[in-house]
Formats: structure tokens, sequence, C-alpha cells
């Protein structure tokens, strides 16, 4: 038995390394220790709130409101979720859209369809019938199975409601309302066990690790595959969340998880609030700043999920997808007279990479003028994680915003003046060269050759390195090794809620290591992240009362938070 | 540094696509460029002397009906239901017969309708003469003054039409906001019809001595864009009925584009004109430093449509604009000016100015229309206008 078990060791290694051979990024390659980082409670956002509700109970569920804005932390909402609250005027929100959507839920259209089973009488209780409903829907809101304590609570709710009226729907109704409205629905609480493989260490507990699993590669909480992988332990190895990962990685709702991110990463959350002088940017409509980010978003999945490209193309790429109007906007034809069309720009044509579309150039400029200020500090604090300090109360702009002065008819020209001021200087020159390179590029983002009919001079600098107009800042971008460290610091921020902890700063080295590696394929990177066990490890910060091996079914423990 | 890129380009890029098009041996280093006509209607000119005895009235219904030999009482009937069937019935009645006076309109003769009296209108001299003499194709009228010193410019359209109440704009408007002839523009510009022009051959845009301009109706409706106007770079398909197609050849001298005359058809609109006949119609319009195109279109339109354009509304004409059928065709009949019959020598044509602006767009010839088949087959060209 022994020489079996021995063999049996033998042969699991050879088959691990096997799978290393088979996968890129398998087991075996988990790279250094990592200390993991606090547990961390995140308010759903609005979209995870929509998306969760419409895999539950079908899209054409309507949910109308708006809930209170995220706060953006460290570059990110998703780390800013987990420092935000419910105020009572957003809990009004929460309990009128949970009353709306249980109301739906088990109207006469949904319910044979949505429930599942019938009562015995329609004018009575069935705990039967609503216990299975009420189970089952708990699951999948909670993220975890309900408790038989919590399942017992929300079915006397439901019969207590039911006798009240005489209306055994209206009893699942206000049942669920509760559900839907419930801190563990609209919290994603995250939970430490004790790490097994870790003596005086801990890890998040399954259903955790479903969660962020889930959120972090589509954007919407687990699915019932997932749920029970977390229920049947196939979430404690590596090997097991390879499984899940990889089932979750070649599912088409892997778009919407790297949407979610870059919606996150590049602040489009402010494009809802965009505004242009109409009068200068006819063009510009809210129509056109939500499809510039969708033009933004179909590129960024197009070239990194579809074709698996390189990340760092992304600021070189001529492939894009085109809207009647923000062909216009570009002056190019198109054929599509509604929708997206493929669109592929010529070399030598400016446009190359994300930051010549509309998202980036309009959202970063002035409401009626460009800004080569703006836009240069979105590069360096978006796509290079760089802090920009912010300048000083007393800064005198009267020379950048008088657009009109003949003796500084361009933006370089005000810039320049505007920089002999010594306490503007200092920020400038590491900002401003960034985006003069980008100034034939107007306030919305279209072409032009001139500025108050002076030729525009695009030359730009980004620390060391000088270069010419877009196509030299794309290229620069592309080989900035600060670029691709960035994205691996956002995409972990993003997936785990924190900004890196000091224990993990070696597993982030080692990550962005391996992303070059991998020929920076994000869906690789994601994929090494979400099947690691750094990614789950947890610290218990010092007098913290301790949550390990509590189970489900905890209130979230705010005094958890990072 | 100099720009690595400019909109230049963009335009000799267009020009390696265009230059299979038809008119690619002529052009092969010239330029196209697309436009959307963003602004349409008649250019009526609102000066002061114009209209002296005023613009026109509602007509006096309880005179009509008095000759009509209506007494008080029934006067008094009627009038407690203005909109009723009997009120309308006879109001229109009051033929001498008891015709239809919109429906027949040559049964009352009426010329009491009032015209423009002023010297000054927008427009072309069309006829080519300096007095209006009668020519083979016109007949002897009054010539205008052009607002910007033009001699001896026909506009008859805006004689008869000037003084009508909801014709006339204000000066202060330049005309613009005269609510009847509002109404096709703003119809075009809600997306109900689209007018292309392409300009093909330019070697320079400020003079170019030999240049094909393309009048199209268009197949997709225009965008409006956030400051209320019409946008500018669209991509706009040209509509594959080659009714309304047409070609002429035209030239650019110091920014300002004119056109040799040509006869060529639009789709209207259902109130004003369902459709525009011109003939012998010229351009004249002038490049804005934007790179649209500002000026006017004129040319001459059988008159009798657009009477009876107007004159189908009937009694809503006469109740609410202040219109009067009988007069109003009468005052045609009288002003027409242009393709005198041959039989009588009246004119059926008048001579007419609209105004236009057009806004850079780029433009699909239907051969160029994925899957549409039917296109191709209407229409072989293949040419793509930037601005």
């Amino acid at each position: 038995m022994r020489v079996y078990r021995a063999l049996g060791g033998v042969w699991l290694r050879l088959a691990c390394c096997g799978l290393v051979i088979l996968s890129l990024v398998g087991c075996g390659d988990s790279g250094p220790a990592s200390s993991g980082a606090p547990t961390t409670v995140r308010r759903l956002t609005q979209e995870q709130y929509a998306t969760i509700v419409a895999d539950i109970f079908g899209s054409d569920i309507t949910i109308k409101g708006r809930f209170d804005p995220d706060v953006r932390e460290e570059g990110l909402l998703a780390i800013g979720t987990s420092h935000v609250s419910i105020t009572p005027a957003s809990l009004e929100q929460y309990d009128s859209l949970a009353r709306s959507i249980a109301a739906q839920v088990v109207d006469e259209k949904h319910r044979d369809l949505l429930v599942g089973c019938r009562p015995a009488s329609k004018a009575a209780p069935d705990d039967v019938c609503a216990r299975q409903f009420l189970s089952e829907v708990g699951r999948q809101l909670y993220r975890r199975p309900l408790t038989d304590s919590e399942i017992a609570t929300q079915v006397k709710v439901a019969d207590d409601a039911t006798r009240a009226i005489g209306d055994f729907y209206y009893g699942l109704e206000t049942s669920l309302a509760i559900l839907l409205e419930s801190p563990r629905f609209l919290f994603r609480e995250e939970i430490a066990e004790s790490d097994p493989d870790n003596s005086g260490g801990f890890r998040l507990n399954a259903y955790s690790r479903a969660s962020r699993l889930s959120f972090f590669l589509w954007n919407t909480a687990p699915d019932d595959a997932l749920l029970a992988a977390a229920e049947n332990g196939d979430l404690d190895s590596e090997r097991g969340r390879a499984r899940q990962v990889d089932r979750m990685l070649a599912s088409p709702r892997l778009k919407a998880g790297v949407r979610a991110f870059f919606t996150d990463m590049l602040g489009f959350d402010t494009l809802g609030g965009l505004a242009k002088d109409p009068q200068i940017y006819p063009k510009f409509t809210a129509t056109l700043a939500g499809e510039a980010q969708e033009q933004t978003l179909r590129t960024i999945t197009d070239h990194l999920v579809t074709r698996k490209g390189d990340y760092r193309d992304l600021f070189t790429t001529r492939r894009t997808f085109l809207s009647p109007l923000l062909a216009s906007i570009y002056q190019v034809p198109i054929q599509a007279r509604k929708g997206w069309e493929a669109h592929e720009y010529p070399d030598g044509d400016p446009h190359t990479g994300i930051v010549t579309e509309v998202s980036f150039l309009a959202l970063h400029s002035h409401p009626g003028r460009s800004s080569s200020t703006l836009r240069g500090k979105a590069v360096r604090e978006i796509l290079l994680c760089q802090a920009v300090p912010t300048p000083p109360a007393n800064v005198n702009f009267s020379i950048v915003q008088d657009t009109k002065n003949t003796n500084y008819r361009t933006a370089r020209d005000r810039l320049t003046a505007h920089r002999t001021q010594p306490t503007c200087a200092g920020c400038h020159k590491i900002i401003d060269p960034i985006g003069l390179s980008l100034e034939n590029f107007d306030g919305l983002g279209a072409l032009r050759q001139q500025e108050n009919g002076a030729p525009i001079d695009d030359s730009g600098q980004l620390d060391a390195m000088q270069f010419s107009g877009a196509v030299g800042l794309g290229k620069t971008l592309h080989d900035s090794p600060a670029a691709t460290a960035c994205l691996v610091n956002r995409i972990y921020g993003y997936a785990s809620g924190h900004l890196p902890a000091k224990g993990e700063v070696e597993w982030i080295k080692y990550l962005q290591d391996r992303f070059a590696a991998d020929g920076y394929r994000v869906p690789d990177l994601m994929r090494r992240i979400a099947i690691s066990d750094a990614f789950y490890k947890i610290t218990i910060p010092p007098n913290s009362p301790t949550q390990a091996n509590s189970g489900a079914g905890k209130a979230p423990s705010m005094e958890r938070k990072s | 540094m100099q720009p690595i890129f400019n909109l230049d380009r963009i335009r000799c890029l267009t020009l390696a696509v265009s230059a299979v098009g038809i008119f690619a041996t002529a052009a092969s280093a010239a330029e196209t460029r697309g436009f959307a006509i963003s602004w349409f209607q008649p250019a009526y000119y609102a000066g002061d002397d114009d209209c002296p005895a005023g613009v026109s009235q509602e007509i006096d219904w309880k005179e009509v009906f008095a000759k009509e030999g209506k007494t008080p009482a029934e006067i008094q009937a009627l009038f407690e239901h203005p909109l009723s069937p009997d009120f309308q019935k006879a109001a229109l009645g009051r033929g001498p017969h008891g015709e239809n006076v919109c429906a027949d309109p040559a049964s009352l003769p009426d010329s009491s309708w009032k015209t423009v009296q002023g010297k000054q209108a927008y427009g072309a001299n069309l006829d080519g003469t300096q007095d209006g003499t009668a020519t083979p194709n016109s007949c002897t009228h009054q010539k205008f003054t052009g607002i910007d010193g033009t001699p001896a410019v026909d506009n008859q359209l805006y004689r008869v039409m000037g003084c009508s109440k909801i014709h006339r704009g204000s000066k202060a408007k330049d005309g613009h906001d005269a609510f009847g002839i509002e109404y096709l523009n703003e119809r075009m510009r809600e997306g109900l019809v689209t007018y292309l022009i392409e300009i093909t051959g330019i070697d320079d845009i400020r003079n170019s001595n030999n240049v094909q301009v393309g009048i199209y109706q268009g197949a997709d409706p225009l965008v409006q864009d956030g400051a209320g106007g019409v946008q500018a770079d669209s991509t706009m398909r040209i509509a594959a009925d080659t009714r309304w197609q047409a070609t002429v050849r035209g030239r650019i001298k110091d920014g300002v584009l004119t056109t040799d005359p040509v006869d060529f058809n639009l789709r209207g609109e259902a109130v004003w004109l369902p459709e525009f006949h011109f003939k012998r119609a010229q351009l004249r319009l002038e490049f804005q430093p934007d790179g649209s195109l500002k000026g006017h279109l004129s040319g001459y339109q059988d008159w009798a449509s657009i009477y009876w354009g107007m004159a189908k509304t009937g009694f809503l004409l006469e109740k609410f604009s202040a219109g009067n059928c009988p007069a109003m065709y009468n005052a045609f009949q009288r002003m027409a000016d242009g393709d005198p019959d041959a039989k009588t020598g009246q004119c059926t044509t008048i001579s007419s100015a609209y105004g236009v602006e057009a806004v850079p767009a780029f433009l699909i010839h239907p051969a160029e229309t994925k899957g549409n088949k039917t296109a191709q087959a209407a229409e072989p060209a293949n040419t793509v206008a930037a601005r």
C-alpha cells in the first residue's frame, strides 16, 4: 500500500506537470507566497444588481430606479464599493425596487415559470412550495445556501402575509422583497475561514471564493454550477478552480466581465455626465457619449477576448467599431445605417488605439476646448497608474482658458506661457507633453490640422521618450512597462476590491512577469489570478473580531473592511 | 513640427475610391465632395416696400355669404358653427354656379390677390433677358434686382406668394420665420426627405473650371446635431430611383459654385408640394469656411402643381392661412413667366428661388450599398464623396 501511495503521489505530480504542459498556466506554477489582505464587504453596483436579477428572473423583469453613485478610490470603483454604505434615501430606492421586482416575479404572467411550484390553494399558505421557491431563490441572491433558520424565517413571513391578505402569491412576494433588500444580497460579504494549508492563516470560504471569482470573470453572482462547485469542495484546490475558471473563460459572459473591468478602469462612469458646449461641438449628444463608450468596449473585447490579442496593442490597433454617429466625428463613410460596423483605419492614419477614440479624447477635455493637461493626466493616472498632484488653489488659469488670445493661438502656446508660473511648471512638465501629442484631436475627438489658424505641433514626450502625434504616443504606451504593470495592478485591485497589500507585492510582481511571458493576454492573466491560492488568502487585521470558521449567514461585518 | 496627418489625406484616400466612378477619367486628380442639404425653403425676401396694401387677410365670409343671397339669420346660423360642413360648403361653393372655388378656381375670376410690389428678390436671371420681354421660353413679366445687386432677377413665385400672410417672414429674420414656407424645411430637417449634392472634379476649392454636380434624393433621413442643426459628415445613401437623380456641369469661381441649367425632380412633402419638378434650374452656392455651402437654387416650376399643393387643403387654406383659392390661381396665371403653352400662350411654369444650405456628408451611390441588387442594377455609379 505504501508503494501504491508513493506511486500515487508520483502519478499525481506527473499528472500535475502534464496539466502545466497542456495549459499555459496550470497548477504547480503558483508563484511566490502572498499574505492576502483583509476581507471586504462590497456594495453591488447598479449593473451587477440588474444582471443578477436578470440572471435569476429573466430580462423582462423591469428594474426602475437609480442607486447612489459609487465612489472611486485608488483609481477604481471596485475598491470604492467596499467603502460605501446605504443612505436612508437609497434604502427607499432599494425597498421600492425590491417590491417592484417581487411583484413582477409572482404576477400572473411570470409565476408559473418563475415560482416553479403551485400552491395547493392560492388563498392559503403552502409551506412546501414557499420553502422550495424561497430556498432556491435565496441561494442565488445570497450567493450561498440559506441556513435553516433563514429559510424558516422567510417561510413564516410568507405564511403570515398570505394569511393577512388571503393570497399565497402575495405572501411569496413579501418574502421575496425582503430577500431582495437584505444586506446579504446588496453587499458582497466575504467570509474567511482557517486555511488548512497554512497553519494560522486564513482564506475565503468556498462561497466567498465563488463570489469573488464570478464577479471578477462575469460581473455577476455565481451560477448554479459554480455554487455547486463551492458546495462540493471543488473550489478548495487550484485544479478544481481551474475547471470552473476554464468553463467561465470559455463562456460568452467573459466579455461582460472584461467590459465591466475596463468600464471601471477607464472611468466610463463619468461619461454619462459629460457635457459639451453645443455651439462648439454640435455633434455631441448624450447618445454620442453612450456610443463612444460602446465603441471602446467593443474594441477592447474584440481585441482581448475574441482575438486573444496582446494588451499593449490596444494602444496601437487600427481596428475598431463605428456607429453612424461616431463615423461622422471620425469623418469616415460607413455602410451601416444603424448599429455597429467593424472598421480598420489605413496605415498612417492617426487613429491608433483607444486613446484616439472619442471616449478618451472627449472625456478628458473641457466642455469647449481640448485639454492637453487633462489628457496627459489621464494617461499618467489611468493607463500608467501614476499619481499626479492636484493643482494649488491659487492657480491663475486665465491664459490657458483664453482660446481666442491671438498671442497664444494653440494649446501649446498657451500652456508654454502658463508654465512660466513656477507653481504650475512642476506638474505640467510631466503631463502636458503627453497630451500635446493628441492636440490634432479637438475637444470632442475630431481631427483638426490647425487651431485658430495656426498649425498644430503634435510633438510629445513621456518621460525620456520623445515622439510625434497619436501614433507616437500609442507606440510609446505599447512599449511602456509601466502600462502593463498598471494593468496588472488594476485588474488585481478590481478583482480583490483592494490595493495590493504589502505582503502581496511579490505576488503582483510575479503576475506582471507572467503577464509578459503569456504575451500580455488578459484572459490568461485573469485565469492565473482566478485559480491561484493567493487570490483567496485573507489576513486578519489586529484587534479584529475573527470570522474564521464562521460559516454562512453572518451579517456584514463592517469592522472587517480593509 | 508638422502634423503627420491632415484631412487632405482623407480626401486623397477618397479619390482612390472614386477613381472607379463614372467621372474618374475626367477627374482622376481631382477631389469629390458630398453634401447634405440642411436648409431648403422658398427664398422670399422681406423688404419694407413689398406689400404696400398689406398682407393677405382671411376672407370676409359674411360678405361672401351675403353675396350668395343668404339671409342674416342664415349667416348667423352658419357662424355658430364656423368649422361645420355647412359653413365649409357655403364658403367654398362661392362659384357662379356653386362651384367649389378651390377645386375649380377658374370658375370665379378674382384678381384681388396681393402681389409683391417691391423691387428686390432672391434668385437668378433665368430667361436671359434684362427686361422680362417674352421669349420662346418665357412670357412677359417684371424683373427684380437681386439682393446682392444682380440685375434682372426672375422670381415670380415670390411675386405671387410674397404678400401671403403665412408666407411673409420678417426682415430681421431674412424671411426665415415665415410659417408657411418653413413647413417643408422643418419636415426635411425632421427626416421626411433628404436632398444631396455631390461635386466631382474639384481641382481647387476656390477655382475649378469644370466640375460635375450631382443633385440627388437621399435614402436616409437627416441627423440632427446637439445644437438643433443638421449633423455634418454623416454618411448618406443616394436613393436608387433615377427619377430623383440629375447631374449637370458647373464651375467654381472665387469659391462660388454655379451650374448650367438643368431639369430635375425631387420628392417634396404632402402639404407644400409632393414633388418638385424644376426646369432650367441653376445652383449658386458659396463655399463657407467650415466646408458647408450656402446659396440658392433658382429655376422654373410647374405653377399649377404649386397651386394644387396648397389648394388641396381647401377650406383650411382659406380659413386659417389667409388664402383665397381663385385669387391665388388667378395671380399664378397672370404672373407665370415660363414655358408658354404652344396653343394658348399661357405660361405653364413660374420662376422661383429656394434658399439652400448644405453640410459636408459622405455619399454612397446605390451600387455601393451592400445587398441592394435593385440599386446596383439601376445605377452603376460607384463614388464616395468626402468633405
